[in-house]
């Protein structure tokens, strides 16, 4: 089991630009300016080993965003992002790739199982890519499914589980290469409230010593972090204030 | 499911177009085959349609004596006239119909008779050449022309060239037979030939559409054409593979209707698989982005991929061939009541292939490659 990471956020900024330049207008000369928003601006934030944060904000506070560069998915245009000493903006893509492999865990609102896989073999997938033997990956899967209470689900289709279902097995899929970061982008934003339970509790039973940053608009969720981290509207330059635990 | 259904439906139309199309060339070639002839002689132009006015080219004349004429060659086992005019019958109604009349010198083994007798005397009114000889009144018809006439074999109906002539011209059907029927693709009555050249009138000239021959067996029968078309220069000699040729010719849309069918066949199976497998894919983008995201490699995800689309044309393919057999049966009686012939839609194997293999290539090599394409093209990372 991982005793989670450390994640350090310095002085991080994420512009977006909004649209492209045409090729023709660039072939042309006729380049215009493209406007552009800033999605986070100078957010500094830090995260401890084993610990549990949540992220709150209204929408467009930038709290995707932040967690997409937690989990190295991308780069900040300023500042840095660091996982256990490891600066993420100095990476390559492909580093970036094997570091999400080997620490990171993704759950996202929406479940994102391939259909045409079972349950089982959805969660085995990231394990495929470290060319694990397959009883271990399918007994790895199995396990997980276990804990996340899908144990009699292994052989079914994301097609015939239900929402919550689909997003335990998510979360497995999650926790399947062992990570010692867990990222969730409002993963229970699609769910009933006694679903949204569940999830929750199943996320809690598999990410126990983790570190693990949750960022939800549902206060329910958040109660469940050691501590919250509010986000404020990121249109413009602003701190990050941080509140103390919920 | 869905994936695999559309995936079947492309199978099924490759191998059912395709079918059909074969179909429209072969049945061709099979009825000439039935036909049990080796030779089909004519005069120029002949052609086995109905040609202006609703008459058929009837251009060989004197055919009987064309037909003696022929036999007399060693190589030649038999030769016979065949000639196909419009006539005029009914059930002794008074509500005629135009249908094709066929007169033969006898049915040999070239008509398959499905109930009743063959022609007592065939060649009787003939009488050589005076045309003087007893009338048999006798006819075979098929068996769409008995049921619309309600009429079977004993029954009585009248034919003729004319509605005046057909008014006194009963014949008894001896037979039913849809040999013609399928030869032509149209309703036929069959008639001793010297009594249908009676009944339109034609006596005269002996016209007949073709001197058909059987030749000797262990001869060519390309060597005796030329030898008999350079003893007869005004009559063309073919073998049945050459009349089928000369037919399709003149059938210039068949010939292309058939082709026509299985390149749209080839293609549809190919649009069809390429344009499901590509919808399936992306339909999964946001689903590869997350994997991405999870770690996984590209690789990985188009490896993944490229065995579902697989999985998916494999199992497509299987169902399309497991239905298409049973679908080409449907479709063949379909097109047989419909248009007269039968086997018309002939489910080879090679088509049964030719779909399961568009299916298998072009379903796994459309995942691969537009999985590909997807990730090239870089993936937005779900931000739900």
């Amino acid at each position: 089991m991982s005793s989670g990471a450390e994640v350090t956020c310095s002085e991080v900024h994420r512009t977006y630009q909004m649209g492209r330049q045409s090729r023709l207008r660039r072939l042309l000369g006729r380049e215009r300016s493209v406007p552009e928003v800033n999605a986070i601006d100078g957010v500094s934030i830090e995260v401890g080993r084993g610990e549990f944060v949540g992220l709150a904000g209204p929408s467009g506070s930038g709290k995707t965003t932040l967690l997409h560069l937690i989990a190295g998915l991308e780069t900040p245009t300023a500042g840095t992002v660091t996982v256990d000493g490891v600066r993420l903006d100095e990476l390559s893509s492909r580093e970036r790739t094997r570091f999400r492999l080997d620490t990171v865990g993704v759950v996202f609102q929406r479940f994102h199982l391939l259909g045409s896989l079972s349950a089982r073999a959805n969660v085995a997938l990231p394990l495929l890519e470290r060319g694990e033997p397959k009883a271990r990956r399918r007994e790895r899967a199995a396990n997980l499914l276990e804990q996340v209470g899908l144990g009699d689900r292994l052989a079914h289709r994301p097609g015939q589980l239900s929402g919550g279902e689909r997003q335990r097995v998510a979360v497995a899929r999650a926790l399947a290469t062992d990570p010692s970061l867990v990222v969730a982008d409002e993963p229970t934003g699609e769910l009933d409230s006694e679903t949204a339970d569940r999830v929750l509790d199943a996320l809690a039973a598999v990410t126990a010593d983790r570190t693990v940053v949750l960022a939800s608009h549902d206060d329910r969720a958040l109660d469940r972090t050691d501590r919250v981290i509010e986000l404020t509207d990121a249109e413009r330059t602003r701190a990050v204030p941080t509140t103390d635990a919920v | 499911m869905l994936a695999v259904t559309g995936v079947t439906l492309a199978v099924l139309a490759v191998i059912l177009l395709a079918a059909t199309g074969a179909g429209v060339l072969e049945v061709g070639a099979t009825q000439f085959d039935q036909a049990d002839r080796d030779l089909w002689v004519s005069a120029e132009g002949t052609s086995l349609s109905p040609a202006r006015g609703g008459g058929f080219t009837n251009t060989l004349t004197d055919s009987h004596q064309v037909a003696s004429e022929i036999e007399a060659h060693p190589d030649v086992a038999q030769a016979n006239p065949i000639a196909f005019q419009s006539v005029y019958i009914d059930a002794g109604d008074g509500e005629f119909q135009t249908i094709i009349g066929a007169g033969i010198s006898g049915t040999g083994n070239s008509v398959s008779i499905q109930s009743g007798r063959d022609f007592s005397a065939p060649n009787r009114h003939y009488a050589n050449g005076s045309y003087d000889g007893e009338m048999t009144y006798e006819v075979i018809l098929d068996s769409d022309t008995a049921d619309q006439l309600d009429v079977g074999v004993g029954d009585t109906v009248r034919i003729g060239g004319s509605l005046a002539a057909a008014r006194e011209h009963e014949f008894t059907v001896v037979a039913i037979s849809s040999t013609f029927r399928q030869l032509l693709g149209s309703q036929t009555v069959i008639l001793p030939i010297a009594e249908l050249q009676e009944i339109t009138g034609t006596t005269e000239r002996d016209p007949a559409t073709f001197v058909t021959a059987v030749t000797e067996d262990g001869a060519g029968p390309e060597a005796v054409a030329t030898e008999i078309e350079e003893q007869h220069p005004t009559l063309s000699v073919r073998t049945n593979e050459e009349q089928l040729l000369a037919v399709l010719r003149q059938r210039a849309s068949v010939l292309v209707a058939g082709a026509a069918l299985v390149i749209v066949a080839i293609l549809a199976g190919l649009t069809l698989t390429a344009s499901l497998l590509w919808l399936y894919v992306h339909h999964q983008r946001a689903t590869f982005a997350a994997l991405l995201a999870q770690g996984v490699s590209p690789w990985t995800v188009v490896a993944t991929i490229a065995v579902q689309g697989l999985v998916i044309a494999l199992l497509g393919a299987l169902v399309g061939v497991v239905l298409a057999v049973p679908a080409g049966v449907v479709l063949s009686q379909v097109a047989a009541s419909l248009v007269g012939f039968s086997g018309l839609v002939t489910v080879a194997p090679w088509m049964l292939g030719l779909g399961a293999g568009i299916a298998l290539l072009v379903g796994t090599i459309v995942a691969v490659v537009s999985t590909g394409a997807l990730l090239r093209g870089g993936l937005a990372v779900p931000r739900k």
